[in-house]
């Protein structure tokens, strides 16, 4: 077997190269994509998990009402009397520091003297009296930040930095540095703590705490969880601290959805190997004969076939492995950056290989390449070397196969139409990740038998345009039907991840705007947050901001929104809570189409004054089967509540979903006045820099302020919405570039399979030119038919299988929109990529020798 | 039609030079049916290849039709071989994805021939080789005799002043190959065409009007 390999396969691929690097490179591509998400996900999810580790200390519950509301600081002497309970209360909020390179960080406000029972902090210099240290550094407008952010932004003790805070921009001085140690390892070091009562001011949230975080003191945490419940009684949520985050989970999710595409890619490397193998054994039938003759078994040779692709495809994947792991540290700090705009909960500063992800990705690749030699590698030991040297001849006569194939792909097909209907929307993602690669699989097996027919339907078109040319190409694709099918089936893959990612983010950009556009029926917003920190902020103002808004000058109507977020099962929804009277008054006025007006009707309107009824998001209702008329359960603060929910509506607000309630019902109900932001519609002839300037000036001293035209919140929500698909476009590229090499690797082969055919077409007076033209005619043929496929398969993929996983995995939902442009440049993509992959081919055919050529026997 | 004035081809294997033509002049008048015969690597091939544009001389001159190969050019031979010469292999070499009536007209069609005009060509020339029957059939449906009748028939298509066929008859059985001689002696005597015909065969020599034999690459006294 090692000379098989060494005399029969080494020497072979040493031979052939480009073949051999072609088909590793393939195999690479879908590798890279695998390991980068794998990999990305694991970074983002271990220094997400090791920043709560960090931060928790030995904290294991912990008390909240609502996210957003707060809790009463009353509420902690009640805990602190729990026999068996440590309890430290907790402000934690994301602050900016604008002037700095690394601006973002995690502002902790503790109660140094009950938080020291939970973590460990270490102060650099080892302060000799602690106690004194303390006094001196926790005191109001102070702040203490980790050593090592302080070196990597070049910050000082004692300095004085310009922080942006959800009240607006505060000047805060340094007055210690934290050793590697504790909450200071968490979030790479991106954290800084503060006195309580420092914190309260700087967020305005004056007796109010975001949480109490609770350890155990000799009991267990069940024993205590029942206990703090008994003693704070209704009202408040004690549970096991979260270890989840609703942003962390959801871009996870969306970089997994990913895994889709990296399937595909290995489907189109496994094809592209497939033709290589193909042409590697019909090549070495002279080769196959004389072992044989020379006692070489099937078995043996079989085996070193596979074993010399899998070696092929083992160096490909670990390729591949580098490749992605490099891709990863791109991938990344976009998907913390996407996490981040939510809230600031994730700082990746080490991208983790994951190991069991790349021995997957490895065995993947290598078994891939394996299992695509296994099929020629047969079909070469069951015929003879007579046979395969007549394969040119051979393959017109497995018409009925193709047929057959044929029939088995539209079963296949079928198949998984069937199971996507009767799935009923509720598949895994995996059953969906499955269907779609099994659709790949049914297209493949059609592919040869569209081959003939594409190349019978087009013959006389291209003979009209192109002459014999034109028709020498026709006979050339349909002389290898399963290669073309394949390779058109490999660049449709390519093709398709493009128009399926196009049309997914076109649906979701037109979506967007369609909701931004109704969404916003006012000229400017209130915000109580910085929008350019946090997309969302739990900050608040109160109900005072609306109250005098409204008597601005040049201010025409006003109303107010709560929006908070929710626990939903492990994770988050958000609820929105509106003024809906003047809500609706402003969309008439405003003249809005559709969406939120379709609501206005008398029995939502009472019904959702009376608070008995809800109206939820088209993806929540999606995600979870909701329907108008079902009663849904959510935590309130005097535990579940049931509500009715009326209607569903547009709305991307929260990528879990959202619940919108009316805020009359919401302040009984939740017991929160305060508002999120205040939406204002200005006066007819109002100028609105004037009216933004007097509302920022007028109101600034009751609260922090920030004010946002209508443009800049869509500003805003755009780059939020560029920040996901650059993830998108890594996809899109390598899917070219993997459909790229598909047709590059399919002509090559042609051109060798036709040496002798070129050979003589050139002796009987075909010029260079002609023979180029046929080359480049026939893949451009392959590369169109690979377009349409890939356009039909994309759209097809976009709007079932591949949405519904997207659905499943990361609860986006959203009406299909045909992405026109992206479709006409996928065409030209194709029809360039057709031509590009066609050159070294025409070129390496036009400069056959003739005498070699027909010489070759 | 033919001039070959002190003809070198010269060819490296490895390190070792082949000498497949030493100094060959031989004329081959217009209308000559001519047999090259020798033994194995006497040149018989290489004179051919020579002779049809395939391949240029080392040194000396080659002149087809009055032009020397040696100054025209990939497009001027691409040309040559087009219009002037055909050619009929051992091999047959037809194109497999081609029907016979196809593979007929190729010449034509390659010179940039619609096939209103090709086709009915190719048509009469089948019927003349005695295979209208297969016209739509496909190479690997005929016995080599019939690949071969077509394989002449598209060598006359483009009505060549100059017939190059290499062992014409070297796959074919005794009385196949006799039908092919018969109709490559009928179009050198009735259409005034120049045959020159590479061999390996006596009898198959015997139907040309004059042999020539080369031996290490020239001309065997």
């Amino acid at each position: 077997m090692r000379a098989l390999l060494r005399f029969f396969s080494l020497r072979h691929l040493a031979r052939h190269p480009m073949r051999a690097l072609l088909g590793a490179a393939s195999v690479a591509l879908g590798v890279a994509l695998y390991v980068a998400i794998d990999t990305a996900n694991t970074s983002i999810a271990a220094a997400f998990e090791k920043s709560v580790n960090d931060l928790a200390g030995k904290a294991e519950l912990q008390v909240t009402t609502s996210e957003g509301i707060g809790v009463d600081e009353a509420a902690l002497a009640k805990v602190q009397a729990v026999p068996g309970a440590i309890a430290a209360p907790v402000i934690q909020k994301a602050i900016t520091f604008p002037g700095l390179a690394d601006p973002q960080v995690l502002a902790i406000g503790v109660d140094f003297g009950s938080d020291a029972l939970l973590r460990m902090y270490s102060f650099e210099g080892k302060p000799a009296d602690p106690t004194e240290f303390i006094a001196a550094a926790f005191i109001p407008n102070a702040i203490v930040l980790t050593k090592r952010y302080a070196e990597r932004n070049g910050v000082a003790k004692k300095q004085q930095l310009k922080a942006a805070t959800s009240r607006g921009m505060r000047t805060l001085v340094v007055t210690g540095l934290m050793e590697e140690e504790g909450p200071a390892k968490a979030m790479g070091g991106n954290v800084a703590i503060m006195s309580l009562g420092a914190a309260q001011e700087l967020f305005g949230m004056k007796g109010r705490l975001d949480r109490i975080e609770v350890a155990p003191d000799g009991i267990s945490a069940d024993e205590l969880t029942q206990r703090v419940k008994t003693a704070l009684g209704a009202g408040y949520d004690v549970r096991r601290l979260s270890r989840k985050s609703t942003a962390v989970e959801m871009a996870l999710a969306r970089l997994r959805s990913m895994i889709v595409i990296s399937a595909i890619a290995l489907i189109v490397g496994l094809f592209i190997i497939y033709n290589s193998v193909s042409i590697s054994v019909v090549e070495r039938v002279r080769e196959i004969g004389i072992l044989r003759s020379l006692g070489a078994k099937r078995g043996q040779i079989l085996t070193t076939v596979i074993l010399e692709w899998g070696l092929i495809g083992f160096l490909g994947s670990c390729a591949g492995l580098a490749g992605g792991f490099l891709l990863s540290t791109f991938l990344v700090p976009r998907a913390s950056g996407a996490v981040n705009m939510f809230a600031f909960a994730v700082k990746v500063d080490e991208v983790v290989l994951s190991w069991s992800g790349a021995i997957i990705a490895v065995l993947a690749g290598t078994l891939t390449s394996a299992a695509a030699a296994f099929f020629p590698g047969i079909a070469a030991m069951s015929v003879t070397p007579i046979g395969l040297l007549r394969q040119g001849t051979y393959q017109y006569r497995q018409a009925p196969k193709f047929r057959a194939a044929f029939y088995a792909g539209i079963l296949l097909l079928s198949a998984g139409v069937v199971t996507l209907i009767a799935g009923n929307n509720r598949l895994h993602p995996y059953v969906l990740l499955a269907i779609t690669t099994i659709a790949f699989f049914a297209i493949a097996l059609c592919g040869p038998q569209c081959t003939v027919w594409l190349a019978r339907a087009t013959r006389p078109l291209l003979w009209r345009v192109f002459r014999i040319e034109g028709s020498l190409a026709a006979d050339d694709l349909a002389k290898f039907p399963q290669r073309t099918g394949l390779t058109v089936a490999a660049f449709g893959g390519a093709i398709s991840i493009l128009v399926a990612s196009a049309s997914l983010v076109e649906s979701f950009r037109a979506s967007t705007e369609r909701w931004m556009e109704v969404a916003f029926p006012f000229d400017v917003s209130l915000n109580s947050s910085d929008l350019s920190t946090a997309f969302y902020s739990t900050s608040a103002f109160g109900e005072d901001v609306l109250e005098a808004s409204r008597k601005v000058e040049g201010v025409e109507a006003a109303y107010g929104v709560r929006s908070i977020t929710i626990p939903w099962g492990d994770l988050e929804i958000m609820l929105i809570a509106i003024d809906m009277p003047e809500f609706f008054a402003m969309h008439r006025a405003h003249g809005t189409k559709g969406g939120p007006v379709d609501l206005d009707r008398p029995e939502i309107r009472s019904a959702l004054a009376s608070g008995e009824g809800v109206v939820v998001s088209e993806n929540l209702a999606a995600l979870d089967r909701i329907s108008p008329g079902d009663e849904l359960e959510l935590a309130t603060p005097a535990g579940g509540r049931k509500f009715k929910v009326l209607a569903t509506v547009e709305d991307y607000s929260w990528p879990l979903g959202t619940v919108c309630v009316d805020r009359e019902a919401y302040k009984r109900i939740w017991n929160d006045s305060t508002l999120s932001y205040v939406d204002i519609r200005l006066a007819p002839g109002a100028d609105p820099q004037k009216t933004r300037a007097r509302l920022a000036g007028e109101l600034g001293h009751l609260s922090s302020i920030f004010v946002y035209s209508v443009p800049q919140l869509q500003a805003v929500g755009r780059g939020f919405f560029d920040q996901i698909i650059a993830l998108t476009r890594v996809q899109v590229l390598l899917a070219l570039i993997i459909g790229f090499l598909g047709i590059v690797n399919t002509l090559l082969i042609s051109v060798l399979l036709r040496t002798r055919e070129i050979g003589l077409l050139r002796a009987i007076g075909a010029s260079r030119t002609q023979i180029r033209r046929s080359v480049v005619v026939e893949s451009v043929i392959i590369a169109m038919a690979g377009s349409a496929l890939g356009v039909a398969a994309g759209l097809a993929g976009a709007a079932w299988p591949i949405r519904l996983f997207i659905l499943r995995m990361a609860g986006f939902w959203f009406p299909l929109e045909v992405p026109w442009r992206d479709i006409g440049l996928a065409l030209a993509a194709g029809a360039v990529l057709g031509i590009a992959a066609s050159l070294a081919p025409a070129r390496r055919a036009s400069r056959l020798n003739v005498l070699d050529a027909i010489s070759y026997e | 039609m033919i001039r070959f004035d002190d003809v070198r081809k010269i060819y490296t294997q490895g390190t070792r030079e082949v000498r497949a033509l030493d100094g060959l002049t031989l004329h081959v008048p217009r209308g000559e049916f001519l047999a090259v015969m020798g033994p194995s690597g006497s040149g018989k091939s290489t004179f051919l290849h020579l002779s049809g544009g395939l391949d240029l001389p080392t040194s000396g001159g080659v002149t087809v039709d009055g032009q020397s190969t040696a100054t025209l050019g990939d497009d001027g031979l691409t040309l040559l071989r087009r219009r002037k010469i055909g050619f009929v292999f051992q091999f047959f070499n037809l194109m497999p994805t081609l029907r016979v009536v196809e593979n007929i007209a190729l010449p034509l069609l390659l010179d940039g021939n619609g096939n209103g005009a090709a086709v009915p060509k190719a048509e009469a020339l089948l019927e003349r080789v005695g295979l209208t029957s297969r016209r739509d059939h496909f190479p690997d449906e005929l016995s080599g005799g019939e690949m071969q009748r077509v394989a002449i028939a598209r060598a006359l298509v483009i009505d060549p002043a100059l017939v190059l066929a290499d062992e014409p008859t070297g796959n074919l059985d005794s009385a196949t190959g006799r039908g092919i001689l018969e109709l490559l002696k009928e179009v050198s005597e009735k259409e005034g065409r120049t045959i020159v015909m590479v061999t390996h065969d006596e009898a198959a020599a015997k139907w040309a009007k004059r042999i020539a034999r080369l031996r290490d690459g020239k001309l065997d006294a």
